[in-house]
């Protein structure tokens, strides 16, 4: 896959430095070394086909300073930005504990604001934060304000924890550091790049633990799409023409391991409603086809209350119920280009064909395939590329296999309808009651998504605010202050027309590379005046153009990286600091966001500047790419390349100074474009 | 007692003369006459029959049953008048709870006290809380079939019977737990078996008597079962069962709430038995494949429960407690250095080294198996040409989660091979292990297990799967139909392992033993780490995903056409079913439904349904009283969840099931 390298994040920076200032001129110092070192880029050849065994765990050194060069621009400050965000996010959250009860007064509203959104789910949030804040653990003692941070959200009305609160927490919470050090020394983390609906692509740091649900959670936050159910993380592979939707449960990593080096298979993030259509109405997938006579139309509509019943009927019983399913489909036969037609069933153990001649009672069934070690996928224009019948096509497979094999089970059926019956009800049987785990989740994160939005647009600007991060927080309270009042009660009628008016959205299906109109559209569709900036696109499309004077005027708090990491920032002056209240661990957007504050200075007339909401461009990372042709000229081959990418001993001194590795190739290709 | 006098001088009044046997219903039984008016009360007139018998006896249980109305007289406050008993009526003061011998769902027999005069739901819940089996309302009883005499007479295994008749729970409070099991049953050794008996798996049937049992061959048959149940809300007495007679409790209503297998253990492992011989006896059809996992689970199940009961390694094979006691090892070893070195755990990963004889089928080749000195580490195996080579690189294949490991055994043909199925980008690639003998076989093959699984041999389950395909393998090597020979079985397990015991007949005669061992065996690896509990509930929960699980078949008529057909009663629809073909016709769901009706005189029930869909349909194989307490049940448990706790509201079950007392 492009763009995807593993590496353990083990940051040496910290070492004698107990505050951030330190910390941040031992970084850049460090930057300055590299940059010398780093002399000659090298781009790597794509490793034809490497064997797995190599690819798997980390890799070397060398490779890394490789396939860091390999990266693009935007993908290069992304990940920095990703990698300082752990890092100053856990300053700012010290910092923020401090001065909780010198703000609070100050910025109730936003706290308000806050809270709303941030009830919510925080896996993800947490999880970064504790990452983040272990690694410094192995050189540092714990900031004492950990614990705090820790909780995705802090109470409402900030109170100040005492001194000896605040100790004894930091004591237990070393404790259970300690303990996940050793794990978290060894997590491995990958970057990878996926594909927007409106062609552009982010990169995105995926640790080994994070599941498909953590991934979404995570461009949710950075897109400021509606974060509703549809929502997914989407392989496909060009070159076998199939594709599916990654099970929110599933590893990404893990999947992602599969793939082989020179791969063309691609992660997307598009909505897909196919993807939870069995919860939202499941009379299609349960009582069809209950006896022939019964017409279709009575199928269409069924009352919110018994899709409860049938859905509670189905999923929480002792064991679930697989949707009754059969039918003839057509067969791909092994090795040829024709298609035979039989009679499939759809069990709970697999699915089942009648063998010639018999009948289809249990008995008599010979069995098709089991679900255990195969993933099922939508085939694309299996008409053309393998003669199938008709276009409704899917395929099982083994998620290793990644080219045409014999162990590919490709079938047809007749329509569309069949199809998504087919699909569903296989991973009904395969997932069984996580699946309506995966789907109640999305439900609780949607629901407070659009909560939030909606709050977010009553309060004009404000609403990305505090999940930006305390960059932004410095700009935004004033503008935010007058009209925080009524948002609480705005907030409910709002979310239920904005969950209206989200649902008419139907994105068509399978068109992964859809005009950006998918994203997009959400804020002006809810018809509430202005809808929430996206205030990385503004402010990204900006500041390309003006990198180093970015950092004078704050752009409302979106600095892009360069201003930030190119002259020492000052370090986050303590008191005076408008600081928001404490982004909301969940909210937590790594790239530009928690590059540390710029002078509090700029943080006034910040408000004003917020580009109106325009109906969001999506995906900056590209823009700020694009103004400076010097850098996409890439590096020339590589002239050496001996090491074994796969030896584990080579990884030890590659993950060390990874970090430092990145930025300096950051910084050298921001040192072509000034 | 005011009255006149004749002329003869006798008295007369409004008394008469009631005569009451004594006793159960038995003609030779003795009688007492009492002297009674109408406006006695039934409390005065059983004191009466005490005093008249005038035998020291604890009669609180006694109470009067009107032969010819079968009917209790229950209400001790009512009048001989109100009740309508006149001299003429055949009285029998008997006992209310009298014995019973219950077939459980295990198939073992237990006779117990059960009460003849109240509603056979409350008996019911009564025989439950002696069992310690929650929700009662999901059982029943049925009739004991008719037995054929002829056949029975050839040979009657004499069978322990159990017997808890002695056992009297205090009323209202929840059995207390006593050294692992409810108070009561631990009184004697005997009552603390019949526990054992209820909360512990039945070592497999032995496959002759499965053959000889009947099971159904059609949808027709299935019926049979379900014409026999009794009615809830009359008693036993009413219904004609008399003391000692035979009765089945079974699982009526599929609908099992709230599965605990921690608070419930007896419940669980009926239900596992019910579904068990359910399974074996061709009650439900389940695909080759469903089978090969019940049986695998019936096997792991089985084998827990065993080793559970004896408690002690009495009769085992000795080389197996070395093999405990090397895995007790590894785990010390395992537990205490992980906190310490997790990096360094890699090297505390066992390995296998040996020469096996590897082959990798290619296209356009004719190469067989050629010995290589191979190295399986973690799940990497690498082979070299031989030992002196393997310091330089081999040729490795690593074995990701997920690959395929097939057995390819045959113990009398001395063939112990392995088929490696491994996913790569390109494809599956084959390859065969072979191996010299069983001991080989065995750890290779679950380090094979283990690595398509994503663990290493360091899991602690290594030494349990090497053990485990060891069993097998003597399976395979005496296994052959029928009990008998079994060389190495000092206990009883040996026999039930006979893989023909964990399957249903049709794959007797399909299969030969040999062949179906190593497919349980294959299907045995993905439950072998079950907790006993765990695989319990993971057969029901198998059996409870089969497509036809949880219909009850009646054969009925519908209005308007003139053949039979059946009728399928699940517990969240009604399923109109072809009898000739079994094609599922029409099928309509209990949440739609808007009422039903019985007309008892016609024996016709009818339903509606929303939008106006009326059906209507005549009894053929059971009564339609059956029908209606199904129907009534299901919506009855439908009612449960809201509900919550264990508070039956037994008027409503009544209500919903109970039918006119006209019928």
């Amino acid at each position: 896959m492009e763009g995807c390298i593993w590496y353990n994040l083990c940051s040496e920076m910290g070492e004698s430095s107990e505050d951030i200032d330190q910390m941040f001129s031992t970084l850049l110092g460090e930057m300055d070394l590299l940059t010398q070192s780093l002399g000659v880029d090298t781009l790597p050849p794509p490793d034809p086909n490497p064997p797995r065994a190599e690819f798997n765990y980390s890799v070397g050194f060398k490779d890394l300073n490789e396939s860091l060069n390999a990266l693009e621009d935007q993908d290069l400050e992304a990940l920095m930005a990703d990698l300082v965000a752990d890092i100053s996010e856990a300053e700012q959250r010290t910092i923020q504990a401090q001065k909780e009860s010198s703000q609070n007064q100050y910025h109730s509203a936003s706290l308000q604001a806050s809270n709303f959104s941030g009830a919510a789910p925080l896996g993800h949030g947490t999880n970064v934060a504790a990452t983040g804040i272990s690694q410094y653990e192995d050189d540092l003692p714990p900031p004492p304000a950990d614990p705090v941070l820790d909780l995705p959200l802090p109470p409402p009305p900030p109170e100040p924890l005492s001194q000896e609160e605040e100790e004894a927490q930091a004591k237990a919470d070393k404790i259970k550091l300690a303990l996940e050090k050793l794990k978290e020394a060894k997590v491995k983390k990958l970057v990878v790049k996926v594909h927007m609906d409106d062609n552009s692509t982010k990169s995105l740091m995926v640790d080994e633990r994070q599941l498909a649900r953590d991934v979404l959670d995570n461009l949710f936050e950075k897109t400021h799409c509606d974060c509703n159910v549809d929502w997914c993380l989407y392989e496909i592979y060009p070159e076998l023409q199939i594709e599916r939707f990654f099970e929110d449960h599933e590893n990404v990593v893990e999947v992602l391991s599969d793939w082989t080096r020179d791969t063309e298979n691609k992660v997307l993030f598009l909505q897909k409603e196919e993807k939870y259509a069995v919860f939202k109405n499941p009379q299609n997938f349960y009582l069809d086809n209950r006896g022939k006579k019964e017409s279709k139309e009575t199928n269409e509509k069924m009352n919110a209350k018994n899709k409860e019943s049938l859905l509670e009927e189905s999923f929480c019983g002792t064991s679930i119920i697989v949707p009754e399913l059969e039918g003839a489909l057509y067969l791909k036969e092994d090795g040829k280009k024709s298609w035979k037609r039989r009679y499939f069933l759809l069990r709970a153990s697999g699915i089942y064909y009648v063998p010639k001649g018999k009948t289809k009672t249990s008995r008599d069934l010979a069995c098709f395939i089991q679900f255990e070690n195969v993933n099922i996928y939508y085939g694309t224009q299996h008409k053309m590329k393998y003669k199938a019948p008709t276009d409704y096509c899917f395929v099982l497979k083994h998620p290793q296999i990644q080219k045409e094999s014999q162990y590919i089970k490709y079938l047809c059926c007749d329509d569309a309808r069949t199809l998504n019956q087919w699909v569903m009800g296989i991973r009904i049987a395969k997932y069984g009651k996580t699946l309506y785990d995966n789907y109640q989740r999305a439900v609780a994160k949607a629901g407070l998504a659009s909560r939030w939005t909606n709050l977010g647009t009553v309060n004009a600007a404000a609403p990305a605010q505090p999940s930006t991060g305390p960059i932004n927080g410095t700009a935004q309270p004033n503008g935010q202050m007058p009209q925080a009042a009524h948002s609480v009660s705005a907030v409910l009628q709002e979310a239920q027309r904005h969950a209206e008016t989200s649902k008419d959205k139907k994105p068509a299906l399978g068109n992964h590379h859809d005009p950006a109109a998918l994203r997009a559209p959400h804020a002006p569709k809810s018809s509430l005046p202005p809808p929430p900036p996206v205030r990385r696109s503004s402010d990204t499309s900006g500041s390309p153009a003006t990198p180093p004077k970015a950092k004078g005027t704050g752009g409302g708090g979106f600095p892009s990286p360069p201003d930030d990491f190119l002259p020492p920032p000052p370090p986050p002056p303590p008191l005076e600091d408008p600081e928001l209240p404490p982004p909301p661990a969940e909210f937590m957007e790594p790239p530009p966001d928690f590059v540390p504050p710029p002078p509090p200075s700029c943080a006034g007339n910040a408000g004003l500047e917020l580009p109106p909401p325009p109906p969001p461009p999506p995906a900056p990372a590209p823009d700020s790419a694009r103004p400076s042709p010097a850098v996409a000229k890439r590096p020339p081959m590589p002239p050496k390349r001996h090491e074994n990418p796969g030896t584990p001993g080579g990884a030890g001194g590659g993950e060390q100074d990874f970090m430092s590795d990145l930025m300096k190739a950051l910084q050298k290709k921001r040192g072509n474009v000034s | 007692m005011a009255g006149m006098k004749t002329a003869s001088g006798d008295y007369i009044d409004s008394s008469w003369e009631l005569r009451v046997f004594v006793g159960e219903e038995d003609p030779e039984a003795e009688s007492v006459t009492l002297r009674v008016t109408g406006e006695s009360h039934i409390g005065g007139v059983l004191l009466k029959i005490v005093e008249q018998i005038n035998r020291k006896q604890d009669w609180s249980d006694h109470a009067i049953w009107w032969e010819q109305k079968r009917q209790w007289l229950l209400q001790t406050h009512w009048t001989l008048d109100k009740y309508g008993i006149l001299a003429d009526a055949r009285l029998f003061f008997g006992p209310q709870h009298r014995p019973v011998i219950l077939r459980l769902p295990n198939r073992r027999a237990l006779r117990l006290r059960a009460s003849f005069s109240q509603p056979l739901f409350q008996a019911v819940a009564a025989i439950c809380r002696l069992l310690s089996i929650r929700h009662p309302e999901e059982l029943s009883l049925l009739r004991a079939p008719e037995k054929k005499e002829k056949k029975k007479k050839e040979k009657e295994p004499e069978e322990e019977l159990y017997d808890l008749s002695k056992v009297v729970l205090a009323g209202g409070v929840a059995p207390a737990v006593f050294r692992g099991m409810p108070a009561h049953f631990s009184d004697s050794a005997q009552t603390e078996a019949c526990y054992h008996m209820l909360s512990r798996p039945q070592p497999p049937p032995d496959p002759l008597l499965l053959q000889r049992l009947p099971r159904p061959s059609s949808l027709s048959d299935k019926t049979q079962l379900h014409s026999r149940w009794l009615d809830s809300s009359r008693c036993l007495m009413q219904q004609g069962i008399k003391a000692g007679d035979v009765l089945w409790l079974r699982f009526k209503y599929y609908s099992f709430f709230d599965l605990d297998p921690k608070t419930d253990p007896v419940r669980l492992t009926q239900l596992y038995e019910q579904a068990r011989w359910d399974l074996l006896l061709e009650e439900i059809d389940c695909t080759e494949e469903e089978m090969m996992v019940f049986a695998a689970l019936q096997y792991h199940i089985n084998k827990l429960s065993q080793s559970g009961e004896v408690g002690e390694p009495a009769g085992t094979d000795p080389g197996l407690d070395d093999l405990d006691a090397a895995l007790s090892n590894l785990e010390v070893k395992l537990e205490g250095s992980a906190p310490t070195d997790v990096l360094d755990s890699l090297t505390t990963i066992p390995e296998l080294k040996d020469y096996l004889r590897i082959f990798r089928p290619r296209k356009l080749t004719l190469k067989g198996y050629r010995q290589h000195w191979v190295v399986f580490k973690e799940t990497t195996l690498s082979y070299y040409k031989s030992q002196d080579e393997c310091t330089g690189p081999g040729t490795t294949a690593s074995l990701p989660p997920g690959c395929e490991v097939v057995p390819d055994v045959n113990v009398s043909g001395q063939k112990f091979c392995i088929k490696l199925l491994v996913p790569s980008p390109e494809g599956m690639s084959e390859i065969y292990l072979r191996c010299q003998d069983e001991q080989q076989y065995a750890r290779w093959m679950a380090g094979c297990r283990l690595a398509s699984k994503g663990r290493t041999m360091a899991d602690s389950s290594y030494a349990s799967e090497v053990q485990a395909i060891l069993a097998f393998l003597s399976l395979q090597r005496t296994g052959g139909g029928g009990p008998g020979n079994h060389p190495q079985g000092p206990d009883a397990s040996a026999e039930g392992l006979n893989p023909y015991g964990l399957v249903a007949p049709r794959f007797q005669r399909k299969f030969k033993a040999k062949q179906l061992t190593p497919r349980i065996l294959e299907a045995h690896q993905n439950v072998a780490q079950l907790s006993l509990a765990e695989a319990q509930l993971r057969f029901i929960q198998a059996w409870q995903s089969l497509p036809d699980f949880g219909i009850s078949y009646v054969m009925v008529r519908f209005k308007g056409s003139r053949k039979d057909e059946i009728l399928g009663i699940a517990n969240n629809r009604l399923i109109r079913i072809d009898l000739a073909v079994g094609d599922v016709v029409k099928t309509w769901r209990f949440s739609n439904m808007r009422q039903w009706n019985v007309n008892w005189d016609i024996r016709q029930v009818a339903i509606e349904f929303d939008e106006h869909i009326n059906v209507a349909f005549s009894c053929v194989s059971a009564s339609c009283r059956i029908v209606h307490e199904y129907i009534g049940g299901y919506i009855f448990l439908s009612t449960r969840e809201r509900a919550r706790g264990e508070e039956l509201d037994e008027d409503l079950f009544l209500q919903l099931t109970g039918g006119h007392e006209a019928f």
